[in-house]
């Protein structure tokens, strides 16, 4: 941690990596403002409070999801059902920059703020398109990550906070984009690199790594905002003493699995403000292989609720115990009343990438308690289901072990990845971006000549065995969903045919869902009330990013940043190698750029 | 032969545009490559280095690959011994190594970009230009992939190639690195090898081309 920004080097020995060659040309120390090309400066600035982020005025989209909540719902109506058909791009703006971008538009009062691989945070006129600033993060010259990309930024006071793939936390001011302190999270060099928007809860902004293939033990940290020093940091994997460690099971030839047994927290969480309680997804364990960690493994695949005062876990509830699949409960549940035994209850909604949807209950302390789990794809993995707990029995012939092929469905994607489903309280159904139809297998190994935290891929497989098959050619793949939250049934659902759907989901109160995701390059917008499409127009790439609604000056807009990489663009390629010429659309160009639509009068 | 190190030790390398980004290129003077090596195992692969000024001193195991370096191994429990030939069995999967200061025998273990794919095959299997750059049918790569930069560790029996854990980008070893299938921008990079006259494996020249990832390198 420093503060305020002075030099470069942050990991312990850094200065020197570097060639003697490139000490004399470039080592000079790089300030703040060598990292920002600024243009204008934001005048009038609106402060973000804890208010208004729990108010979540239509007119901004200050979270990642929209609210704390979770929905990616927009009250505006603006675009609707009857207009949508003559909705059309009213400024483009090109990030120059290829990989996969997967950050939501995050607006506040006009001003758009907008994360990109490589670790850019782009300032911009919401209205128009023009650039306030570019800050362009020192990331280290020898980086190396498995997915280059960034999933937002977290806005606080008059600060932007963006992580970086180096584990950094960055403090940015907002009118300027001048770097005012940053946080060491954590060490990409072992793979603990970070992708996840940060979080702003209660003055902290909080964050974790990834690294579940990595052999990393995942945690959160909260980091004051003011001064970038860390507030608290919780790991997922409790360690000796603590509750939970006792899951970590001392047996086999990995007695201390727990130390880097994976459950990273890499994607943002959401927050019951009025009761203090966040709600955090955990990844899936490292290695890949159950078998070689013991037990239920603790807090892998699952939700933990955590006071934000202090980081202390408080309730959970494990989707799946000692996951062999790579099926992360990444996604934080969404907050949402729900009925149960006809009561109406504050509770949890999820689809997880385990293929099965999961309603929980929360109580006002944390505990988290098991209403329903239904699959939504195909799971040949799970054998039953305990009506009470939600505990699984599993089928071994498609649970993955050391020193076997295995194969399984969904595949390790899962039903659903990273891309975040959608509540609409009008309709009262839930929007899922859904890949069905797709397995996989792969053999155990046990990487005995590969170090845990070494900065090595260390999943447990020797990614050559990977196999990838389409369980019915012809059958579709991507889909969306839409299921009623109270009955518990699916209403309606959209197939995309030969493709897989990586987009979010957004909905808003003109009755409409918007999702890209598809090979085809699309976005549309769909009825929310029966899925029938309404509107769909090209993008210059497809888009695996958050769609957003917000207004200037009164007027709506929908913005999405289109931008194809990183595991979209793998599976499209290693799924379109299976299907004739002309079958599967393998010609999906990257490059980024900011799209954003709006009804002219 | 050209000598791509020449333009490496007289001002920033071509991978140099962005000035946070130093060079990820083996060099070194003449003087205390020869010394290392040996002029007659040499000579005829380095006919154009010409002993430029020393540079300022750095720690061993901060610095890039430098030419004249030896290899060991990555894994921790087995890295401090130099790799001679007969450690490199034939046609066997690639090997994670680190280059090491010879003077010293510190392991460049700081800079990820020091992580070397090391494989071994008979000659005849090797394309004309990899054998030029091959030591007795010794290749070496960087290990960070062209795409997103993660260590090309894994090896596809079935097609003989590297294939990279993280997005499955596929290189051939035999064909100077080219790029077979997957999302990755480019060839990996190919760092020409020697033997000395003790059968250590040594880094020859610089690499064939800048080691990074992205489009921005």
């Amino acid at each position: 941690m420093k503060t305020p920004e002075t030099t470069k080097p942050r990991r312990a020995g850094f200065a020197g990596t570097i060639s003697v060659l490139a000490l004399a040309v470039a080592a000079q120390p790089i300030s703040a403002q060598d990292l920002t090309k600024l243009v204008k400066p934001i005048e009038n600035y609106s402060t973000v409070t804890k208010e208004r982020l729990v108010e979540a005025d239509p007119s901004d989209w200050l979270l990642p999801k929209g609210n704390y909540e979770g929905w990616m719902y927009s009250e505006l109506d603006q675009i609707n059902k009857d207009n949508v058909k003559n909705l059309k791009p009213v400024w483009l703006y090109s990030t120059n920059l290829d990989s996969g971008h997967q950050a939501p538009a995050i607006v506040n009062d006009g001003v758009m703020f907008v994360a990109t691989p490589y670790n850019h945070v782009l300032a911009l006129d919401a209205a128009t398109g023009q650039l306030f600033w570019r800050y362009e993060h020192d990331n280290p010259p020898d980086l190396a990550v498995m997915h280059n990309t960034s999933r937002g930024v977290a806005l606080w006071g008059d600060r932007v906070f963006a992580a970086g793939l180096d584990g950094t936390l960055n403090a940015l001011d907002a009118r300027t984009g001048e770097r005012l302190c940053q946080a060491e999270i954590g060490d990409w060099s072992i793979g603990a690199y970070i992708t996840s928007a940060p979080m702003p809860v209660e003055g902290n902004i909080l964050v974790g790594p990834s690294g579940g293939e990595f052999g990393v033990r995942g945690f959160m940290q909260a980091t004051d905002a003011e001064t970038c020093e860390q507030a608290w940091r919780t790991y997922s994997i409790p360690g000796p003493g603590e509750p939970g460690h006792e899951t970590w099971l001392a047996e086999g030839p990995r007695p201390d699995a727990w130390k880097y047994g994976g459950g990273s927290m890499w994607m943002p969480g959401n927050y019951d403000a009025e009761n203090e309680v966040v709600y955090w997804g955990v990844g899936n364990g490292s290695p890949w292989l159950g078998d070689q960690r013991p037990g239920d493994n603790l807090y892998v695949a699952s939700v933990v609720a955590m006071d934000p005062e202090d980081g202390e876990i408080v309730g959970h509830h494990q989707y799946h115990w000692n996951d062999s699949w790579d099926w992360a409960g990444m996604n934080a549940p969404m907050l949402i009343d729900l009925e149960d035994d006809g009561e109406t209850k504050p509770g949890l909604l999820t689809p997880q990438r385990n293929g099965y949807m999961f309603w929980l209950e929360r109580h006002e302390d944390g505990e988290i308690g098991f209403m329903d789990g239904k699959p939504y794809v195909y799971n040949n993995a799970f054998a039953s289901m305990d009506p009470e707990t939600g505990r699984f029995t599993y089928d071994p012939e498609h649970t993955p072990v050391t020193g076997k092929r295995v194969g399984y469905c969904p595949s390790l994607w899962g039903g659903k990845n990273y891309p975040y489903d959608a509540y609409n309280p009008n309709t009262g159904l839930l929007y899922v971006p859904v890949n069905e139809n797709l397995c996989n297998s792969f053999i155990g190994i046990f990487q005995d000549d590969v170090d845990p935290a070494s900065g090595q891929f260390w999943a447990g497989i020797d990614i050559p065995d990977l196999e990838v098959t389409v369980r019915e050619k012809g059958k579709s793949i991507g889909e969306i969903q839409a299921w009623d939250v109270n009955t518990r049934e699916m209403v309606w659902k959209r197939e995309y045919g030969n493709t897989m759907n990586w987009g979010s989901v957004l909905t808003t109160a003109g009755g409409l869902v918007f999702n890209a995701g598809t090979n085809d390059r699309q976005i549309r917008a769909l009825d929310a009330d029966t899925g029938e499409v309404l509107w769909t127009f090209p993008l210059n790439s497809t888009s695996i990013a958050p769609p957003v609604s917000y207004t200037v000056d009164g007027k709506q807009y929908i913005a999405v940043t289109a931008g194809y990489g990183v595991d979209a663009d793998w599976t499209n390629g290693v799924i379109g190698a299976q299907f004739e010429p002309g079958e599967w659309n393998t010609d999906v160009p990257v490059g980024g750029v900011i799209w954003v639509f709006a009804v002219e009068d | 032969m050209t000598d791509v190190n020449e333009d490496a030790q007289s001002g920033p390398c071509p991978c140099c545009q962005d000035k946070t980004q130093p060079e990820a290129r083996p060099s070194e003077g003449r003087r205390s490559l020869l010394k290392a090596v040996g002029l007659g195992a040499l000579a005829s692969v380095l006919p154009a280095l010409s002993g430029k000024p020393a540079r300022a001193a750095a720690e061993p195991a901060d610095m890039t690959t430098q030419i004249g370096d030896q290899l060991t191994r990555f894994q921790q429990s087995r890295r401090g011994p130099s790799l001679v030939l007969d450690d490199i069995k034939m046609s066997s999967k690639q090997l994670l190594v680190l280059p090491k200061d010879p003077e010293t025998g510190i392991v460049r273990e700081n800079d990820r970009r020091n992580q070397i794919l090391l494989q071994r095959f008979p000659m005849e299997e090797l394309s004309e230009q990899t054998q030029a750059i091959s030591a007795d049918g010794l290749v070496a790569y960087t290990a960070v992939c062209t795409h997103d930069g993660c260590p090309v560790t894994a090896w596809d029996r079935k097609t003989d190639t590297y294939m990279c854990p993280c997005h499955q980008s596929q290189f051939d070893p035999r064909n100077m690195g080219t790029l077979v299938a997957g999302p990755a921008y480019r060839p990996l990079p190919a760092l020409p090898l020697a033997l000395d006259e003790d059968g250590v494996i040594r880094v020859a020249r610089d690499y064939t081309t800048p080691v990074g990832f992205g489009t921005k390198i």
